[in-house]
């Protein structure tokens, strides 16, 4: 049976570039933010720890929001080749979205908000070193950004449900239980980006519904002090929204890959049942998982750690098994066209698979109890973010660029951004591993031993790893100005 | 549904809506409820609301997107949760009229949240209501209170 038609339109491809470019525009002044924590760190240079607090919150949600909008603009356009979508909706999510990196950027410079990008209660209001019009502002600043990511999220859940015949139809329900009649009915089973964009749009509004309700108890409280709030509840409520938003941000850029990578194995990815299970699973498992992240809260229903462990792991079975080994089921033998595209989509999935080991064992109640807040936590979400979710996002504008101009870059130019963004990569990344392994702290301005010492480590890691996307930006410009080869 | 019944069901959601949100606050005037109560009071017109509103927008389903129903269907709930702000609870509860009134604003506000939600774009009131409904229930476990010792 022949597939469906796709659209293509010039205006859904400007939502996509305006989201992905304002995105790692965010990534690069936040990946100079981190180089100068990791400098602090080295006491290379002089920071101040008010200073380091207020970098390191800054930090955090720039680079979430900044990887969220690159994945909710690549998304955004995959869907609407599906199924038109209002660009008008997408701008909104995106101005909302903006406005809220803005408010937080002020509420960091000049207000110096420096409780983290978690802002748990009740620490933006405790000894704060930094004026309350900052806690304000920053508050504020989330909320847009939660309000945006609603608004996306809405939009895909009404594409999705209409496109595929209610949540039944997006589910693929029909194709897993019902296999023949779903075949003789001549319906068409959503494609592989159709279960991230529903994934992203459930998980992310029940996330987003939480944010909002935290959010507005934090606002009203900072309004009014006298408000009581549950500490507990309000943990719960912020690692939901804060936990399941990062982790969408994987969810929404492995679309990218779904769709890119097939193009330069001259295969499809199709949507088999074991995929659709599998994105069941990740559907649930996404949803509960933060509970990982309240193993030391002695006050937490003891049954509720037990669930954050089980679905903890289980939450690695759907990308690694059916992901990532689907993926590589894809490649091989296919005679891959190794291009800067495919070779970022894979190493992203690398980066999936050893990062995602890094939090399964973080996950282990007993592990958990030695490595909480040790550095080992920022390196196992850096290398699932860093080596996984940008690459895919990179992956995927090097798949357009190279399309666009029908070139590709010279093997030396691979090397040489491999070398950098996965050698100095690697380099920052163990860094993080070996100190927490050590008991390093994590969020300390001033590290115990061998804390400084691991620190300039990293640093060297991570001017090669900036290096690295240096020359992938001086690339990307040239194969962005070359013209069509052949005519449009 | 046919037509006839879904006026019916209309109607006693409508009226149920009014009768929940006048009747405690003028009736019950003298009784203070806690925080958790009070909260759970208003998820339970909410929920009233927000059948209504599903109720009222199922007869004619939506299958284009209307971005300006999508407005409706976010600023609704926001407000909604607004409005659930702990520290008035001791003002409304001495001026019923007022209470009264605060409780039909919930009301309506959450009728817009599921029907402009489902004028934007079918199922989405659904998702819009839920969302609703799970906020003002999860208000009651740690906003304006503290349970956890
Ligand atoms: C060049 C790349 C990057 C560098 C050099 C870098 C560096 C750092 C450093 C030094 C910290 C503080 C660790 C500590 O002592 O606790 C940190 C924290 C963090 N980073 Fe990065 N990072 C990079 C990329 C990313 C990316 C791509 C993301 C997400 C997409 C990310 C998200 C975060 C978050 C959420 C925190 C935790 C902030 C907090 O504890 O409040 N980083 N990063």
């Amino acid at each position: 049976m022949s597939e469906p038609a796709l659209r293509e339109d010039a205006a859904a491809s400007r939502v996509m570039w305006i989201y992905m470019l304002t995105g790692i525009a965010i990534f690069a002044l936040m990946a100079l933010l981190g180089l100068t924590m990791r400098m602090g760190q080295a006491k290379w240079i002089a920071l101040d720890p008010t200073m380091f607090y207020a970098i390191m919150t800054l930090h955090g949600a720039g680079m979430i929001t900044a990887m969220a909008l690159c994945g909710m603009g690549g998304l955004w356009y995959l869907m609407n080749r599906e199924r038109a979508l209002s660009t008008l909706v997408a701008y909104w999510a995106y101005a909302l979205m903006v406005a809220g990196v803005v408010a937080v950027l002020l509420s960091v410079f000049p207000g110096k908000f420096g409780a983290g990008w978690t802002f748990l209660y009740p620490l933006p209001f405790v000894g704060a070193a930094w004026p309350s019009w900052a806690t304000g502002l920053f508050l504020l600043g989330i909320a847009l950004v939660n309000i945006g990511w609603i608004v996306w999220c809405t939009q895909m859940f009404g594409c999705v449900v209409a496109k595929y015949g209610g949540i039944r139809g997006a589910l693929a329900w029909d194709l897993v239980f019902h296999p023949k009649q779903f075949a003789a009915s001549g319906r068409h089973e959503p494609p592989p980006q159709a279960f991230a964009a529903l994934v992203a749009a459930v998980d992310g509004l029940l996330a987003g519904a939480a944010g909002m309700l935290v959010g507005i108890a934090l606002i009203v409280h900072w309004l009014s002090p006298s408000i009581p709030l549950d500490p507990l509840w309000a943990k719960n409520l912020t690692y939901f929204f804060g936990h399941t938003f990062a982790n969408l941000t994987i969810y929404m850029a492995i679309a990218l890959v779904y769709v890119g990578l097939p193009r330069y194995a001259n295969r499809e990815w199709h949507t088999s049942q074991v995929l659709a299970v599998a994105w069941w699973g990740t559907l649930l498992f996404v949803a509960f998982a933060y509970f990982h992240h309240l193993y030391m809260d002695f006050v937490q229903p003891r049954p509720v750690q037990y669930i954050g462990e089980v679905v903890s792991y289980l939450a690695a079975f759907p990308p690694a098994v059916v992901t990532v080994f689907g993926g590589a089921l894809l490649i091989f033998r296919s005679q891959l066209r190794w291009t800067m595209g495919s070779m970022f989509m894979f190493a992203g999935m690398a980066g999936w698979i050893v990062g995602g080991f890094g939090a399964v064992i973080d996950a282990t109640i007993d592990i958990n109890s030695t490595l909480h807040n040790t550095l080992w936590v920022p390196a196992h979400f850096h290398t699932y973010l860093l080596e996984g979710v940008v690459l895919f996002v990179l992956g995927w504008i090097f798949h357009q660029l190279e399309e666009r101009s029908s070139a590709q870059s010279s093997p030396l130019m691979r090397w040489l951004v491999a070398l950098g963004v996965f050698g100095g990569g690697a380099i920052f990344l163990l860094a993080f591993y070996v100190a927490g392994a050590d008991g390093v702290p994590r969020r300390y301005a001033t590290q115990p031993p061998p804390g400084p010492e691991i620190s300039a480590w990293a640093s060297i890691g991570i001017i090669i790893l900036l290096i690295g996307f240096l020359i992938c930006l001086v690339e990307a410009v040239r194969l962005a100005r070359l013209r069509r080869a052949v005519a449009p | 549904m046919t037509a006839s019944r879904r006026t019916l069901v209309i109607a006693l959601l409508a009226a149920a809506c009014v009768v929940a949100s006048v009747v405690p606050p003028i009736e019950s005037s003298s009784i203070r409820l806690d925080v958790q109560t009070h909260h759970l009071a208003h998820a339970v017109i909410i929920a009233l609301g927000l059948a209504l509103g599903l109720v009222i927008a199922s007869g004619r389903p939506v299958r284009e997107e209307q971005p300006a129903w999508l407005l409706a269907a976010l600023a609704s709930p926001l407000l909604a949760m607004l409005l659930m702000i702990p520290a008035t609870y001791d003002f409304t509860e001495t001026h019923p009229v007022l209470h009264a009134l605060d409780h039909l604003v919930f009301a309506a506000l959450s009728l817009l949240t599921a029907y402009g939600g489902e004028h934007y774009l079918r199922g989405v009131g659904w998702a819009a209501a839920i969302a609703l409904e799970l906020m003002a229930v999860g208000a009651a476990f740690g906003y304006g209170i503290i349970l956890t010792r």
